[in-house]
C-alpha cells in the first residue's frame, strides 16, 4: 500500500492555491534626485534565509525583530539596486515598522537614496528571494510627482527602468477628477435625480397652478440650495464608503437610487415636498453617494493618494453637476412663462423620469 | 442647519483621521510577538527541513538531499495551506528540473506545475512517468488533473488502472469522482448509499483519503439536489479537520444556495485568509447588512486581485470570477475571468460560475459551449438549478 505513504501530495493540491503567494511591496517614491524608499517584507519569507527567531521558541518577537535590523537591511539592501542614467544610487537605511497583513507580519523598511543627479530615468534591479524562491514576486510601485506606476519583479524580470519625462502626465487628482466629470455625465440616473429636483426651481405654485418665478436670484438661491444639500451628502458617503467605515449591498443602493428618481419626479406632478426640497436632495444624495462609491471603487486606487482620489473625484462630480445647472438655468428661466416649459419640460417631463425611474427600479430589484 | 453642517464636517474630519492611523506601526512593548512560526521545538517539521537545507547548501550538488528537501516543503505545503512552499520546493529541485530518469523529481516537478496551474504541462510529466514507471500514485493524480480540466473518459480509465493496485476506497471514490455527476439524481443516490458504506467499513485509516472521500460524496449529494445528506457529509469531513478548505468551500456553497448567509459568515469567519472562503464571506455578506469587516475585507480581495493583474498570476480567476459575479455585480467581467478560468479548468463550480455569468448575460454562444461539453461527457447534473441564483 505505498501509494498511502504520499496520497496526500497527490490529492487536491489546487486547493491549497488559494492562500496568499510570496511577495514583496516596495515603494519608491522620487523626487528630483531623492527617492524615499518603503519595502514590506514578510517576516516569513525573511525567516527562511536568516534567523530571527534568536531565542528559539519558535515565535519572532517585536524585540527580536529590532536586534536583527541591521541583518535585514544587509540581507534585502544588497538585493536592491537603483540606478539613474549615469549613477548607481547610495542607499542609506532608516528606521523599520512593522505592518500587519492577511498573511501576517511584515517588516516595514524604511530608507533614502540619493542619486547625484536630478533623476530622468530609473533602473531598479530587484533579486530580493529569487534564489530561494522562484515563485516569489516583488510588487513596485513608483510614485514620481504624484503619478503611480506599478510593476511586478519576478526571476525572469528582475530589471526594470522607468523613463519619468515620458510618465508625467497628471496626478491622482486630476485623473480622478475627470473620472468624477465623466461619471455625472454618463449616470443617467444621478442626472435626472437632479433635473427633477431643478426643475421646480423657477416656478411656484399658486391655488395649485404653476406659475414662473419673477426674481432670477430666488430660482438661483434655490438651485444653490438644492445643489449643495445633493453634493454634501453624496460626498459624505462617498468618503464614508471609500475609507471602509459604512457600506450597503450594490443591489440595494442602486434600487433606492431608481426609486428616488421616481420620488423627485412624483414630487414634480404631486407635491408633498413644497418648499424645503434640499432636503430630498440631501437624504436620497446619502444613497447617490453610495452608488458614486461603487463607481469608484472599480477604479484603480492607492491608500496614499486616496484623499487626492476623493477630492479630484468629488470635484469632478462637482463641475459636471455645475455644467448642467450652468445650461439649465438660464434656459429654464427664459423659458418658465411658457406653456412649452410648464407642460412639455416640467409635466411630461416629469412623467417620463418617473417612467425611466420606474424601469430602472424593476431592472435593478429582479 | 448650521449644526448639521458641523456633523456632517466633524464626521468626516473622524473618518478622514481614520485613514491616516491605518499605517505601519510600532508595537508597544519588545515581547510583542509578530509570527509564531509553523511548529514548536517539540515538534517534527522545521528542524528536519533546517537539517536538509543545511546539508544543501554544503553539498549543492546532490540531488537526494534537494528531492528530500521538496518532500518536506511539499508536506508543509499540505500540512499549513501557504503556498511559499511550493516556490521553495521549485527552487530547490530546479537545477535538476528537466532530469525526466528520477521518478521522484518528476512526481515534485507534477506536483509544482499542477500548483501552478499548468494541467498540461503536468499531465505531460506524468504521461512519461507512467510510461516508464506504470507509477499508481502518477496514475492517480492524473486522474485528479483529467478530473480539473474535465476529461471524465480518462478519469475512469485511470481509475480502473488503480484497481490492482491500491484499496477499493480509493479506486471507489475515483470512480465516484466520474459517475457521481454523470449518472443522473436517482442512481446517484445509489452510488452515494455504496460509497459511504465502504468508507465506514474500510480499514483505510489516512485521513486525507477519508477528507476526499467525503468530499466527493457531499460535493455529489449537493449538486444532485441531496442538500441535507450533503450537510450531513460535511459536517462529519469538518469534524475530522475543521480548517479544510475543500470542505468549506463546498459548504458555504450549499449554504450559500439555500440563502443561509449568516450561517455562511459564521462557519467561514476563522479562515477569511483563504481566497477561496474569503470570497464566498464576502458574498453572503453582500446579501446582509454590511458591517466594517465586510467593507475592509473586500479592500483586501481588491487589492489581491489588482497584485495579481500586476503579477499576470490567473490562479484565482475562478475566485475572481465568483466574486464578481455575485459581488460586486461586473458581470462582464465575472463572464470574461470565468471563460478564460474555464478554458484550463473544468470543474463542475467552474461550469456553474461560467454558466450564471453567461446566462444573466444573454451570452447563447456561451450557453451553447456548456451544453456541448456537457453533452461531450455525459454529465447529468442541472446547471440551471444548481448555480448559485442570489
Amino acid at each position: 500500500m505505498r501509494i498511502l505513504s504520499l496520497i496526500f501530495l497527490v490529492l487536491f493540491s489546487t486547493s491549497v492555491t488559494a492562500h496568499k503567494s510570496s511577495d514583496s511591496y516596495l515603494s519608491v517614491d522620487v523626487e528630483k534626485s531623492e527617492i524615499s524608499l518603503r519595502w514590506d517584507i514578510a517576516l516569513q519569507d525573511l525567516q527562511n534565509v536568516m534567523n530571527l527567531d534568536l531565542n528559539g521558541d519558535r515565535n519572532i518577537q517585536w524585540s527580536e525583530l529590532k536586534q536583527t535590523k541591521e541583518s535585514v537591511f544587509a540581507y534585502s539592501l544588497a538585493r536592491l539596486q537603483l540606478s539613474s542614467s549615469t549613477n548607481q544610487c547610495q542607499i542609506i537605511p532608516g528606521n523599520i515598522k512593522v505592518n500587519q497583513r492577511s498573511d501576517g507580519h511584515y517588516v516595514v523598511l524604511y530608507a533614502h537614496a540619493t542619486c547625484d543627479v536630478e533623476i530622468e530615468m530609473l533602473s531598479i534591479h530587484y533579486e530580493l528571494f529569487f534564489d530561494v524562491d522562484v515563485q516569489h514576486r516583488g510588487l513596485l510601485k513608483l510614485v514620481s510627482n504624484g503619478v503611480e506606476s506599478s510593476f511586478a519583479f519576478s526571476p525572469e524580470v528582475s530589471r526594470k527602468s522607468f523613463d519619468f519625462e515620458k510618465s508625467y502626465t497628471g496626478d491622482s487628482f486630476f485623473r480622478f477628477l475627470s473620472e468624477g466629470v465623466w461619471h455625472i455625465w454618463i449616470g443617467f440616473d444621478h442626472i435626472l435625480f437632479l433635473l427633477s429636483l431643478l426643475l421646480p426651481a423657477v416656478l411656484f405654485q399658486y391655488q395649485k397652478k404653476w406659475q414662473g418665478i419673477d426674481s432670477f436670484p430666488y430660482a438661483l438661491m434655490e438651485v444653490i440650495k438644492i445643489v449643495t444639500a445633493f453634493t454634501i451628502a453624496h460626498s459624505l458617503t462617498l468618503s464614508l464608503v471609500m475609507m471602509g467605515a459604512i457600506s450597503l449591498p450594490v443591489m440595494w443602493v442602486e434600487s433606492v437610487i431608481a426609486f428616488s428618481v421616481i420620488i423627485a419626479a412624483a414630487n414634480n406632478l404631486r407635491p408633498f415636498v413644497t418648499k424645503k426640497r434640499w432636503i430630498l436632495g440631501f437624504v436620497f444624495g446619502l444613497i447617490h453617494g453610495f452608488g458614486f462609491a461603487n463607481v469608484l471603487s472599480e477604479l484603480e486606487l492607492s491608500n496614499n493618494t486616496l484623499f487626492a482620489t476623493l477630492l479630484g473625484f468629488n470635484v469632478g462630480v462637482e463641475l459636471g453637476q455645475l455644467a448642467i445647472v450652468l445650461v439649465f438655468m438660464p434656459i429654464a428661466y427664459l423659458l418658465r412663462n411658457g406653456w412649452f416649459y410648464q407642460n412639455i419640460v416640467f409635466k411630461l417631463g416629469s412623467v417620463s423620469i418617473a417612467s425611466l425611474g420606474f424601469i430602472w427600479l424593476i431592472e435593478r430589484t429582479i | 442647519m448650521k449644526s448639521l453642517y458641523i456633523s456632517i464636517i466633524t464626521i468626516y474630519c473622524v473618518a478622514m483621521t481614520a485613514i491616516v492611523n491605518a499605517r505601519p506601526y510600532l508595537p508597544d512593548n519588545d515581547d510583542f510577538v509578530l509570527a509564531v512560526l509553523p511548529f514548536k521545538p517539540s515538534q517534527s517539521g522545521p528542524s528536519d527541513i533546517d537539517r536538509l537545507k543545511q546539508n544543501l547548501k554544503s553539498d549543492p550538488k546532490n540531488r537526494l538531499v534537494a528531492i528530500e528537501l521538496a518532500k518536506r516543503y511539499l508536506e508543509m505545503a499540505k500540512q499549513t495551506s501557504d503556498p511559499r512552499y511550493y516556490g521553495l520546493a521549485e527552487t530547490v529541485i530546479k537545477p535538476w528540473w528537466n532530469d525526466s530518469a528520477d521518478l521522484d523529481l518528476m512526481m515534485l516537478k507534477a506536483n509544482v506545475l499542477e500548483f501552478d496551474h499548468k494541467f498540461l504541462e503536468a499531465l505531460t510529466v506524468l504521461n512519461n512517468v507512467i510510461k516508464i514507471h506504470n507509477h499508481s500514485q502518477a496514475i492517480l493524480m492524473r486522474a485528479n488533473i483529467n478530473q480539473i480540466i474535465g476529461r471524465y473518459d480518462l478519469v475512469k480509465r485511470d481509475c480502473t488502472q488503480l484497481i490492482s493496485d491500491t484499496s477499493a476506497l480509493i479506486v471507489a471514490s475515483c470512480l465516484f469522482s466520474v459517475d457521481g455527476f454523470t449518472s443522473g439524481p436517482e442512481s446517484t443516490k445509489t452510488l452515494i448509499s455504496k460509497l459511504r458504506d465502504l468508507l465506514a467499513i474500510s480499514n483505510v485509516k489516512n485521513v486525507e483519503v477519508q477528507l476526499w472521500s467525503l468530499g466527493l460524496l457531499a460535493e455529489t449529494a449537493s449538486l444532485n439536489g441531496y442538500w441535507p445528506l450533503a450537510e450531513e457529509l460535511l459536517i462529519t469531513g469538518l469534524d475530522i479537520k475543521q480548517d479544510d478548505t475543500y470542505l468549506l468551500s463546498l459548504y458555504a456553497d450549499l449554504l450559500l444556495k439555500q440563502a443561509r448567509f449568516q450561517d455562511t459568515v459564521d462557519l467561514l469567519q476563522p479562515f477569511i485568509e483563504q481566497t477561496s472562503l474569503l470570497v464566498r464571506f464576502l458574498v453572503a455578506n453582500s446579501q446582509m447588512l454590511a458591517t466594517t469587516t465586510y467593507r475592509v475585507q473586500q479592500k483586501n480581495l481588491d487589492m489581491r486581485i489588482r497584485e495579481d493583474e500586476i503579477k499576470g498570476d490567473q490562479r484565482h480567476l475562478r475566485e475572481y470570477a465568483y466574486y464578481q459575479l455575485y459581488v460586486k455585480h461586473n458581470k462582464e467581467i465575472a463572464l470574461q475571468n470565468a471563460l478564460i478560468n474555464w478554458e484550463n479548468q473544468k470543474e463542475l463550480i467552474d461550469s456553474l460560475i461560467l454558466y450564471r455569468a453567461a446566462f444573466d448575460l444573454n451570452r447563447l454562444d456561451v450557453l451553447q459551449m456548456l451544453a456541448v461539453w456537457r453533452d461531450d461527457n455525459n454529465v447529468k447534473i442541472d446547471f440551471a438549478a444548481q448555480s448559485l441564483k442570489i
